[in-house]
């Protein structure tokens, strides 16, 4: 009876709760046609040479609903020998209506690769490492409700080359998977400005052979195959009149199995833009940002061999981020919180989001110049 | 034109290079002979430093005065070439074989001894010894525990890592122990 009643109390107030979900301000299939951009550059950087290179994005190419992603630099001189190439179909649609596949190849080469060995108590002591390797991703998704429901399944295979134990170079190639779910009760899937975006990824066992390719003899998935991943992620956006919005995040991860191994392992890793990629990384993360993005219509058209599209809108923003590892989802990851902060450009061109951020931490300062929000 | 300036802004931040992790800024030095004392003498054994596979990379000695082996590789399978020790000075030096780059290892030996036991690390860097062979050096230390890691590319992808041991700075400066780095030279 009690069970009868919550029902009926649930089904009374469903109706009010859906209206509390906000409209989608465009929808996906009314994207404009033929909207690009690249941004070409030259930059320098010390004790790696000049690198020329270009980042381009490409939407609903033809009116297909078909984007595409390029990413391509290269050094030249003799200091160092780097280059990266990536290229991404996405949103390619297949039978069903709502389901789609994206497909990614990356081929990237790196002298000189700066890491950071995982664990809370990971020392400010870079390691250099030579980084060969070829990436293939495959992700076919289903967006149900204008995008609001997304399930997707993340297809990984990676080839990346070694030195064996005569000191010959190796290939170690293998498969990794997840899976992906995101309700997006937000008004925009690329701008949102108000509404609530939930979701949760969780490794999944991989197989070791697929079209992408097939794992090498030598490949380590063993201990790893130990390990269950699983990460949630909170997004919160809160309008101040018609140009503000308060964009509150939150995202954990937490990683269990072969804890007898004593191994310092790396389940994922902070997302704080002042620090390098993968600075922090153990068992349990959990970042929390809060960014302040202010908005400025233009509704300027853009039609130069640089960009083509309309610039709605350019995009202000502060924000500052928290965060903190452990290799226990103990109180720990409250203690001792990593920091950082810094401000943000957006230029919204229809449904590609050019960002740059530069954020500020104990670490110093780092750029960001990439495609899309960071959350 | 407001996205001719937004663009021009974004070429400018990627042109000063913000936002590239500092590479480590090292310049080759000397690898010096160490302190004065104790001296070298004449009594030098020469070992052969192998592939897997047996086929030579390189050659080093020791002074057989100042160091007592108390391992000695028996084939060329072993990962330890040979471990030296001396019981004046509470010196023990492991030469076994690397893999890969040389500063990769020797700067990830530390940073684990910095993170899992709280090791401070010295200073880093290629230092040149006397027949041009380069070695990475890092070191690190905890109290009386004091370690030096020395690390050689002979051939691309392979070649030597030294470790020494001392309860005491001094002794990772001895004669014998820079005589013995200072031997360590790549089959040409």
């Amino acid at each position: 009876m009690k069970r009868l009643l919550l029902l009926l109390l649930f089904l009374l107030l469903a109706s009010d709760l859906f209206a509390l979900i906000p409209d989608r301000r465009r929808l996906f299939e009314d994207r404009e046609e033929n909207v690009y951009m690249l941004i070409p550059a030259i930059a320098s950087l010390p004790g790696l040479g000049l690198f020329a290179g270009v980042l381009g994005s490409f939407s609903n190419i033809g009116g297909s609903g078909i984007d595409a992603a390029v990413t391509e630099a290269n050094t030249f001189g003799s200091q160092s020998d780097i280059h990266i190439r990536a290229y991404a179909l996405r949103e390619v649609p297949l039978f069903i209506n709502g389901l789609t596949v994206e497909y990614w190849f990356g081929d990237i080469k790196f002298a000189d690769f700066y890491t950071y060995l995982p664990g809370r108590d990971s020392p400010d002591f870079v390691i250099p490492q030579t980084g060969k390797f070829k990436y293939y991703f495959l992700r076919p998704a289903y967006r149900l409700w204008q995008r609001r429901i997304n399930l997707t399944y993340n297809l990984v295979f990676f080839k990346g080359f070694g030195v064996n134990g005569e000191g010959e170079e190796a290939l170690a190639a293998s498969h990794s998977a997840s899976l992906d779910f995101l309700l997006d009760l937000t008004d925009d899937w690329v701008d949102p400005r108000r509404g609530i975006r939930m979701g949760y990824s969780q490794k999944l066992p991989a197989p070791t052979k697929s079209v992408l390719g097939k794992n090498s003899e030598n490949s380590i998935q063993g201990y790893d195959q130990e390990l269950t991943s699983k990460s949630y992620n909170l997004g919160l956006y809160i309008p101040f009149g018609n140009q503000a919005t308060l964009a509150l995040y939150e995202e954990r991860f937490l990683t269990t199995g072969g804890e007898d191994s004593g191994q310092v392992v790396s389940g994922g890793s902070l997302r704080l833009r002042g620090y390098p990629a993968g600075r922090w990384s153990d068992r349990f993360g959990d970042t929390k940002i809060a960014e302040f993005r202010y908005n400025i219509p233009i509704n300027y058209q853009i039609d130069s061999i640089f960009a083509k599209g309309r610039l709605d809108d350019l995009q202000w923003a502060l924000f500052y981020e928290e965060g903190q590892v452990s290799p226990l989802n103990d109180r720990q990851l409250k203690e001792n919180l990593h920091q950082s902060s810094g401000v943000g450009l957006r230029a919204l061109i229809d449904a590609i989001v050019l960002r740059l951020d530069v954020a500020t931490s104990e670490a110093g300062f780092q750029t960001h110049l990439t495609i899309d929000h960071a959350f | 034109m407001p996205f001719k300036k937004m663009l021009i802004a974004g070429l400018l931040f990627w042109l000063l290079g913000c936002g590239a992790s500092a590479p480590v800024q090292e310049e080759k030095a000397p690898l010096g002979s160490g302190s004065s004392s104790p001296a070298t003498s004449s009594s030098l054994v020469t070992q052969l430093i192998t592939r897997t596979n047996g086929e030579n990379l390189g050659i080093f000695s020791y002074d057989t005065q100042y160091f007592t082996p108390i391992y000695l590789a028996d084939s060329s399978t072993d990962a330890a070439f040979v471990v030296l020790v001396n019981v004046d000075f509470s010196l023990q030096v492991t030469l076994s074989r690397a893999l890969g780059r040389p500063d990769t290892l020797c700067r990830y030996l530390p940073a684990v001894l910095a993170r899992d036991q709280k090791f401070e690390i010295g200073k880093a860097g290629f230092k040149t010894n006397d027949l041009g062979q380069d070695l990475y050096h890092t070191s690190a230390s905890l109290a009386s525990d004091y370690r030096s890691f020395y690390c050689g590319e002979l051939a691309p992808g392979s070649g030597v890592l030294i470790t020494a041991l001392a309860n005491d700075p001094i002794p990772l400066e001895s004669g014998p122990f820079f005589s013995l780095l200072n031997s360590i030279e790549a089959f040409k």
